[in-house]
């Protein structure tokens, strides 16, 4: 190797390089490479669960503020369905309370993980009160996605916002764009977290772990593309809202008896 | 074409700028990133299968066991509570594989731990407390007012002396 010229290594170098990426080129192109276990089984690691397509559903969520009752039961389900950490939370509810002279007051210890504290003390005046569960809104037009710089977090065929924790980098720019403040950073897992709406549970024709536990029907969970889905009923008869439609994110989470205050 | 040499050298050049864009492009991007929009393809179907769901699928995975108690809370105003609402998920009580193996035959799986059970009241008052954001119409106790009227002490079980949860009549 001493009298290895300049020009000569250079050359060497060039050649190897060709011909290495000309062989990587084509080995991307090789049959079989792009194509994912689409030919699900049941349970089969990396397979799609028996007869889900993800193309055949657009989901959709209905909460019926006039309904809710401030249990939490929902809060509790969320963390035990999804292992969710202490002190964070995947769904959680709030209060509203507002008088004429009193202004509007919110709280939402524990995200009300535990319930609501009575508040007979201190409600003097309150004309107008309610509880406001809240989660991830999944919008169609999402600023999360937007921002994501690995595309780690992206929007599904069938209408969800989820968060590929292999390609999360844990950069939290996605945790500050969410004008709904549903996602936070996992501390174990040091990646972006957030609702799901149990992908795991929906891709199997369950209901998210919310739902079913929700006592009073507050939450409902549906597909927009059955033409039967009670959900997709409500969306196409009731009077219905969205959190902060000023923001033009398109959730997919919508609310009856949406008061002006709630933020 | 006296200096076609510069034009050959640019040529090369742009050659190997190219085909090292596409061998790190190559090396970078996961396998099925692109399969179903912007994202890797793959990570669809992980997050089917993040874990198997610890909730059942409500009352009718209970019913294989407890069909009284199923049965008997259908006729309470109750009945539009989830079983695991108030107990705990029913992976914690029985152990099965997958929900699609349990949803088959759910009678064929072991009861691994007894399920939880409240019995404190503030798991009644969670719902019952009287509060003004409660939604009209819907039974609320204000606690301290109640149990002074009927005369009986507060205690962590106070509400289980005069009322059951699977059968809550006044």
């Amino acid at each position: 190797m001493k009298d290895l010229s300049r020009r000569s290594f250079l050359r060497a170098a060039i050649g190897v390089t060709i011909v290495g990426a000309t062989s990587s080129v084509i080995s991307l192109f090789a049959p079989g490479k792009l194509k994912a276990a689409s030919a699900a089984t049941d349970m089969q690691p990396g397979g799609f669960p028996d007869g889900y397509d993800p193309f055949a559903h657009l989901f959709s969520y209905v909460i019926d503020l006039k309904k809710c009752i401030g249990c939490g039961s929902c809060v509790r389900a969320c963390k035990k369905e999804n292992d969710v950490p202490d002190e964070f939370y995947r769904t959680w509810v709030e209060r509203y309370q507002k008088g004429r002279d009193r202004p509007v007051e919110i709280d939402s210890p524990d995200g009300g993980l535990y319930g609501f504290p009575s508040s007979t003390a201190g409600t003097e005046g309150v004309s107008k009160a309610y509880y406001v569960p809240k989660m991830c809104n999944h919008c169609a037009q999402t600023p999360c996605v937007q921002v994501c710089p690995f595309s780690a977090t992206y929007l599904s065929p069938d209408g969800l916002v989820l968060v590929d924790g292999e390609r999360c980098m844990g950069c939290g720019y996605c945790v500050q764009a969410c004008p709904y403040a549903s996602r936070f950073l996992n501390p174990r897992t040091k990646t972006a977290d957030k609702c799901t709406w149990c992908y795991h549970r929906i891709s199997r024709g369950l209901r998210p772990a919310c739902v079913q536990a929700c006592p009073t029907g507050t939450r409902m969970f549906g597909d927009v593309k059955d033409p039967y889905d009670p959900v997709r009923h409500i969306i196409d008869t009731e009077r219905i809202g969205v959190l902060q439609p000023q923001m033009l994110t398109k959730p997919k989470c919508y609310y009856i008896g949406l008061d002006k205050e709630v933020r | 074409m006296e200096h076609s040499k510069h034009l050959w050298r640019a040529v090369l050049i742009l050659l190997v700028l190219s085909l090292g864009y596409l061998l790190g492009r190559g090396l970078l991007v996961p396998d099925t990133f692109g399969e179903y929009g912007h994202f890797r393809g793959a990570n669809l179907a992980e997050q089917m299968n993040v874990r198997v769901p610890n909730h059942g699928i409500g009352p009718e995975s209970c019913a294989p066991c407890h069909a009284e108690r199923v049965k008997n809370i259908a006729k309470t105003p109750h009945r539009v509570i989830n079983c695991e609402t108030c107990h705990g998920p029913l992976r914690t009580h029985v152990d099965y594989p997958s929900i699609e193996a349990f949803m088959k035959n759910p009678s064929q799986f072991k009861r691994t731990a007894p399920m939880e059970i409240h019995s404190a009241q503030d798991l009644c008052i969670k719902c019952h407390d009287a509060q003004p954001a409660k939604p009209k119409g819907f039974p609320t106790v204000e606690v301290v007012q109640h149990l002074k009227e009927m005369g009986v002490e507060p205690g962590p079980n106070v509400c289980m002396e005069c009322h059951d949860p699977h059968d809550p009549k006044i």
